[in-house]
């Protein structure tokens, strides 16, 4: 798995490596019960505050994308249900705004999903987002 | 002073002016100085006169130096090695050359304002490491090898004679002799011990330390840095060893149970091997850099991450940062985080251990 930090960026870098780790379990880069880098040696190799890493691996704890492990550390969680009502209220949450948005530009439905079944697909084929 | 060691010395000096010239230039393409710089930038007149002017001050300072030791050995009686003086003088020049020119560089680059647009991006190999912690397996080799050389000299600890030389003249002949102690023989034991924890620690920082991927290709660069981290890794075990080896051999002569010619052999073969090996190591890299840049189109990115760090392009302080070991920006090594407690603990070890070592040898 490569993780890219860009520290120009308008994106807090605790959400950068969240969404990456995120995108890298979704292709299939971090199979299911794989660790993620210890905190530390993670904060090393980007050289940023062990805090910030901390951050963002929470963050995905929260979410349960990623789990405690009692010997390896931490791992990517094994399996997860679409019809969970935790996870579909957290998704809807999360699109609503940018749907939100969307309409205001004008965009129509079809063209919504069109988008979503592309970025789904460059998403599912491991395409990086430059 | 005799020929031999006159051409040594002239050698050494060449050695060290040549090196620490063209180190700040050539070792690494994407910095000068310790500057990141695309070649488009430091092409440009005003940037490749500062970069010119800073490598001929270097040579100057270094060809004074070095007539002004000659000159001193020659005419003083003394048998003092003046080069001791001069050479770390020599260093700290080149520090203060290498800074001066650094911040010119920098001025440079802020008032011509063209690179606002410097990405600063990181890029990381989440299983650079897997590999690279084989190397860990080597580490009980040496310390197996100090025990049973601990174990062999306290066997024949009584047959060692009782009056050994512990101070020979220029010439090679001893003019002080002493009593033997426990302290005196195992002496040598220790500083194996202390040579491989330092070794240990240069093989932890070539695992250890930043991956520095190419942002745009990471994946091919992180291959290619595990390549050259892992020989460089094998190649610090075994100067590692033979250097333990070599100690043995000093203290079998100076148990006097072989000749101390052999020793002294053994030891400069050790040594000899361990400059060429680095050598080679280091124009092996170089090769394998330019052959990615070749295969991949030289990057114009000029990354400019946690520059702000880098006092002078020579010293990592980074308080936040909780590495230890950062590879270099101006050369071909690892440097410490001076922003944490444990890097200077590091720097300060080698001193701990020649402290030890000395009052080990006096009092034990």
């Amino acid at each position: 798995m490569i993780i890219r930090i860009d520290f120009k960026s308008e994106t807090p870098i605790y959400l950068q490596l969240s969404n990456q780790i995120i995108e890298n379990i979704a292709n299939g880069n971090l199979k299911p019960g794989e660790e993620v880098p210890s905190i530390r040696s993670l904060a090393a190799d980007l050289g940023i505050n062990m805090h910030t890493v901390n951050k963002a691996y929470s963050l995905l704890k929260q979410k349960g994308l990623l789990t405690m492990h009692n010997s390896r550390g931490i791992v990517a969680t094994g399996s997860h249900i679409a019809e969970d009502e935790k996870n579909m209220s957290s998704v809807k949450k999360a699109l609503r705004p940018i749907i939100a948005e969307s309409i205001c530009y004008g965009f129509t439905n079809i063209q919504l999903k069109e988008i979503i079944d592309e970025l789904y697909k460059d998403i599912k084929g491991g395409k990086v987002d430059e | 002073m005799n020929n031999i060691q006159l051409v040594f010395l002239a050698i050494l000096w060449i050695v060290i002016i040549f090196l620490s010239s063209i180190s700040p230039v050539l070792l690494r393409s994407s910095y000068k100085f310790g500057v990141p710089l695309s070649s488009d930038q430091w092409k440009k007149t005003e940037i490749s006169q500062i970069i010119r002017k800073s490598i001929f001050m270097n040579i100057i300072v270094g060809v004074v130096l070095a007539l002004s030791t000659f000159i001193i050995q020659w005419f003083s009686p003394s048998h003092f090695y003046f080069s001791a003086i001069t050479v770390p003088l020599f260093m700290t020049a080149n520090i203060f050359i290498h800074i001066r020119a650094h911040v010119r560089i920098k001025r440079q680059i802020k008032s011509n304002m063209a690179d606002q647009s410097a990405t600063q991006m990181v890029a990381v190999d989440t299983k650079f490491r897997r590999e690279l912690s084989l190397l860990r397996m080597w580490y009980p080799i040496p310390f197996i090898m100090i025990f049973l050389n601990v174990f062999f000299i306290a066997w024949y600890y009584n047959d060692i004679p009782n009056i050994l030389p512990i101070h020979h003249d220029a010439s090679g002949k001893v003019d002080r002799y002493g009593e033997k102690s426990v302290g005196m023989v195992f002496v040598f034991n220790l500083s194996q011990l202390f040579v491989t924890i330092i070794f240990i620690m240069v093989q932890e920082a070539i695992i250890r330390s930043k991956q520095n991927l190419n942002i745009k290709f990471p994946k091919i660069s992180s291959e290619q840095n595990k390549v050259i981290r892992y020989k460089q890794g094998i190649f610090v075990n075994i100067i590692s060893i033979l250097l333990v080896i070599s100690i043995s051999f000093i203290q079998l002569s100076f148990i006097q149970v072989i000749d101390s010619m052999i020793s002294e052999m053994v030891f400069f073969g050790a040594v000899l091997i361990a400059i060429v090996g680095a050598v080679m190591l280091s124009v092996k890299k170089q090769a394998m850099e330019r052959k990615l840049e070749s295969n991949i189109g030289k990057s114009e990115i000029v990354n400019s991450v946690h520059d702000e760090h880098w006092k002078g392009g020579i010293f990592y302080v980074n308080k936040e940062d909780p590495a230890i070991f950062v590879e270099q920006r101006s050369g071909n090594g690892f440097t410490i985080n001076l922003g944490r407690p444990t890097g200077w603990f590091l720097l300060l070890l080698p001193f701990i251990f020649g402290f030890t070592l000395f009052l080990f040898a006096r009092f034990v």
